[in-house]
């Protein structure tokens, strides 16, 4: 167990120190002067420039500024937007709550609609029910979520005033009202998963519904619901297990586009601001903490195999 | 049996959310809408639920000074929630850009020292009067007496004076303080302070109504913690900040010590609170304000403004003196040469490109850095513009063409290479490929279209990376806050974005804040706008329409007034004030 531990921060310090580095580069070989994004187009006093340069180390050479990052990252202080002039890590523990509700809403609400498609495919394979829900997929599939998001907007608060068009109620301020402000933003993510999640299941559960163990139990005159739920289902998860968890990690820092058309303020909105602003620090900050929380999802995942299927645990 | 129920599960509520969806909108609200749009004067009549007639300014005239105060009391109460197109960077004044958004924000926190009036000068809002001394150098400004910001510290000359060095060291400050050489700020006495400038300026008033310089913050709490003063601002506006959710809600509530009043006697403001709302993309705002999940929003796009016209809400246009268009970077070959401007000008068809950017029958053909309803427009300058022709164009395109020693360093005959540039948004691109269309149409002309975030296209041209490149010009403010960083040699300013730079076209500039003349002043702007367009420096594609489209209940929403009791300018840019605003209860 411990060195399994060790193998985990090992492989978490160097997925950290990559993503730190290639973020930093990438963000250098952006066009343009962060100066120039914080005095825009107006007259400038050379003095407050020199001072704004200074203050950002804007003159030091690339690796002297990673390493002067890096060494204030490490004693856990991120910096300091200069658009915002709020703390980084401020802005990250604000919108964090907010990306992973949504993710977690999203996920949830996809695996609900996908296992009993996905189980349904598998059981009436070839036939109607199988070929409608493949075809549901399909469309559920190629429609962009921003473009779900924008008809859930259309239909749920426009149309029909049920919810908000935008914006988001924090969980302290109630949980209905918060529930109202996640529950479009979060179907708009859902679609697109839910299918996927349904097909990975539906080929799992395939396989599965021809092991002997599932033809014994049919042998031994167990309902079909029961051999489905309880004998087949599990043994089919590992495969969405793995995509729930990569989805997850995604979620954190992919949900850019609804963030923005819903105006939730949560990791990726922020994200996407701080790149349009050049907030170097605000970027650096928010990419190093959705690169922990891959990992960390990841290694979560890599548990769960084990708690799902005894022979991976066995091994 | 159980599949079907499932299936049966799943469709019924989508199918009762259609049905639904069909039967329950409401579209019928009491809003009558008249326009002459023809000519890019627009004028909405609103009837409210009382029948009084609220009539916005006519938005072509950019102000209407006879806007009749609705005649309906003010009631007190309630919270007006604003979707805004952004969030804004910082409530510090002296150092967060300030865009429109943010000014709306800014306005319930801070008073200015100045604003501008219905008919479009400067007059005291904290300050009660100002004169300069002969040569404009020196400007001694009265406040008004027994005002106090939120922490309960009086406002004096003092406080002013105090501001002055945060001002020096700040961001955005800096460089309004740089452009009009201001070197001291001095208190002569409780209410007197006297600005001290390093050259004539004759249009300094109109930089104290501006956020960067005339916006009123507390010197002492601001230099206590400059950093976290964004996050606990201290002014004399009519709201004090409760909660700042940074990119989801700023909520301000009611300063009861405002010192304000109505000219009936009540004391303002009416509205308990305000809750800004940032909400970037313009359909979403929209779909916002028209489901009441906010009610009240802005926009500066022209095609929103359109699609608002349809909601049956409030709307409370303005077309003032922005300007669309675009620039040529005339650093680069082949934009160095006369010759390719202005025969790419003269085949850029502007009412096509109005079309596109979806403006027809809400802005307007552009001739000049104003729009006709402003009082510095001339007739003179409007005539040298280039009109829309084709073949004179593709004549001068080919002079340049057919010269050896062209600029591009390509051989005579070959095709000119345009980029053309702009944000991504929608409509800029429908309007860029109309342009694209006309030149490429010559045979004269590749063109190549590039579009960048609106941070980089910024960046692009602030590096000089840019060629030919779509901008937005002007405003309502004194010409000289806009033109003369843009004139001024590009080595000193970098709001010379086309890289033009012209001695004499300068010198008229800085003459104009010389004299405090308004028909000299005029004659040496339009002498300046007749250069611009004879060297074809710039385009435009029209005026640019901005509004903020308001639930009916919503009253004063851009008819505010001075502390003269004057109307002030309205809502240009989609700004306005709040401390008068209040929501009907009939």
């Amino acid at each position: 167990m411990p060195k399994t531990i060790a193998f985990i921060l090992l492989r978490l310090i160097a997925t950290l120190l990559a993503v730190t580095f290639l973020t930093f580069a990438m963000v250098a070989l952006l066009p343009g002067d962060p100066v120039d994004t914080i005095l825009g187009t107006a007259v400038r006093d050379p003095a407050v420039e020199a001072q704004i340069r200074d203050e950002l180390n804007l003159d030091d050479p690339f690796l002297a500024r990673y390493g002067n990052w890096l060494g204030d990252a490490v004693t856990g202080d991120l910096g300091r937007s200069y658009i915002t002039s709020q703390p980084v890590a401020d802005t990250i523990s604000q919108r964090l709550p907010v990306t992973f509700q949504l993710a977690f809403m999203s996920i949830f609400m996809s695996v609900l609609v996908a296992i009993p498609i996905g189980v349904m495919g598998a059981y009436k394979q070839s036939k109607w029910q199988d070929s409608l829900s493949s075809a549901g997929v399909q469309v559920a599939l190629s429609i962009p979520n921003f473009i779900f998001g924008i008809f859930l907007i259309w239909l749920f608060a426009v149309q029909l005033n049920w919810l908000p068009a935008s914006n988001w109620n924090r969980f302290g301020d109630g949980v209905v009202d918060n529930m109202r402000t996640a529950l479009l933003p979060a179907l708009a993510l859902a679609l697109a998963q839910m299918a996927v999640f349904s097909r990975l299941i539906r080929s799992d559960m395939i396989a599965t519904l021809q092991e002997n163990y599932i033809l014994s139990a049919r042998a031994k005159g167990m309902s079909d619901r029961y051999i489905l739920f309880r004998h087949a289902l599990r043994p089919s998860s590992l495969s969405v297990m793995t995509i729930i968890g990569i989805s997850f990690g995604g979620l954190l820092g992919g949900t850019v586009v609804i963030e923005t058309l819903f105006a939730i303020p949560g990791l990726g909105f922020s994200l996407i601001n701080a790149i349009n602003a050049r907030d170097i620090l605000v970027i650096q900050g928010i990419t190093v903490f959705i690169a922990v929380m891959f990992v960390v999802i990841n290694t979560v995942v890599d548990l769960l195999y084990a708690v799902l299927d005894p022979r991976i645990r066995r091994s | 049996m159980r599949q079907r129920r499932v299936v049966t599960a799943l469709a019924v509520p989508l199918v009762l959310a259609f049905v639904a969806a069909s039967c329950g909108s409401d579209d019928s609200a009491p809003v009558v809408t008249t326009g002459d749009t023809t000519g890019g004067a627009t004028e909405e009549t609103t009837a409210p639920d009382d029948g009084a007639e609220v009539t916005t300014p006519d938005t072509e005239v950019a102000v209407d000074t006879t806007v009749a105060e609705p005649a309906e009391a003010g009631v007190y109460g309630g919270t007006v929630s604003m979707g805004l197109e952004a969030e804004a960077n910082g409530l510090r004044p002296w150092e967060d850009g300030c865009a429109s958004g943010c000014v709306n924000m800014s306005r319930t926190i801070y008073d200015p020292l100045f604003a501008q009036s219905g008919a479009g000068d400067y007059e005291g809002y904290l300050a009660d009067t100002i004169e300069p001394n002969e040569d404009f150098t020196v400007w001694t400004m009265t406040l008004r007496p027994d005002i106090v910001f939120h922490n309960g510290v009086p406002l004096t000359a003092q406080s002013i004076a105090d501001m002055f060095p945060i001002q020096q060291a700040g961001a955005i400050s800096s460089g309004t303080i740089a452009t009009v050489s201001l070197t001291s700020v001095e208190a002569a006495d409780d209410l007197t302070v006297v600005y001290t400038l390093g050259a004539a300026n004759s249009a300094f008033t109109s930089n104290l109504a501006n956020v960067a310089l005339g916006y009123v913050f507390e010197p002492g709490a601001a230099a206590a913690d400059p950093d976290n003063f964004g996050f606990a601002p201290v002014g004399t506006g009519p709201f004090t900040l409760e909660s700042r959710d940074i990119d989801n809600e700023t909520v301000v509530v009611r300063n009861p010590d405002y010192w304000r009043t109505a000219e009936n006697g009540d004391q303002l403001p009416y509205l308990d609170s305000v809750a800004f709302r940032p909400i970037p993309d313009e359909g979403t705002r929209l779909d916002a304000v028209v489901s009441g999940t906010v009610n009240m929003m802005q926009t500066l796009r022209g095609g929103t403004v359109r699609d608002a016209r349809e909601t049956g809400l409030s709307m409370y246009e303005f077309l003032g003196s922005g300007t669309g268009g675009g620039m040529f970077n005339t650093a680069e070959a082949p934009f160095d040469d006369q010759r390719v401007r202005l025969g790419l000008t003269k085949m850029n068809d502007q009412e096509r490109v109005i079309e596109a950017l979806g403006n027809s029958g809400i802005s307007e053909r552009t001739t000049q850095w104003f729009s006709s309803s402003s009082p510095w427009w001339t007739q003179e300058a409007a005539d040298t513009y280039p009109e829309f022709d084709f073949e004179g164009g593709k004549e001068l395109l080919q002079e340049y063409i057919d010269d050896p020693a062209r600029s591009d360093g390509k051989a005579a005959g070959e095709k000119i290479d345009v980029e053309l540039s702009c944000p991504p948004d929608p409509t800029l691109i429908a309007a860029m490929q109309v342009i694209e269309q006309v030149w490429s149409g010559s045979e004269q002309v590749n063109v190549s279209l590039t579009q960048f975030d609106q941070s980089t296209h910024i960046q692009n041209a602030l590096g000089d990376l840019h060629k030919a490149h779509c901008w937005r010009w002007s405003g309502e403010g004194d010409p000289s806050s806009s033109l003369n960083p843009f004139l001024n040699d590009p080595a000193e300013s970098v709001g010379n974005l086309p890289n033009f730079f012209d001695t004499e076209m300068y010198g008229w500039a800085l003459e104009a804040l010389q004299t405090d003349d308004f028909d000299e002043r005029k004659a040496l702007y339009s002498q300046i706008n007749q250069r611009i367009n004879e060297q074809a420096i710039i385009w435009y594609s029209g005026g640019t329409a901005t509004a903020i489209v308001a639930d009916l209940a919503i009253r004063n929403v851009d008819n505010w007034t001075l502390p003269s009791g004057n109307v002030g300018l309205g809502a240009p840019d989609a700004q306005t004030f709040f401390a008068e605003m209040f929501l009907s209860d009939q």
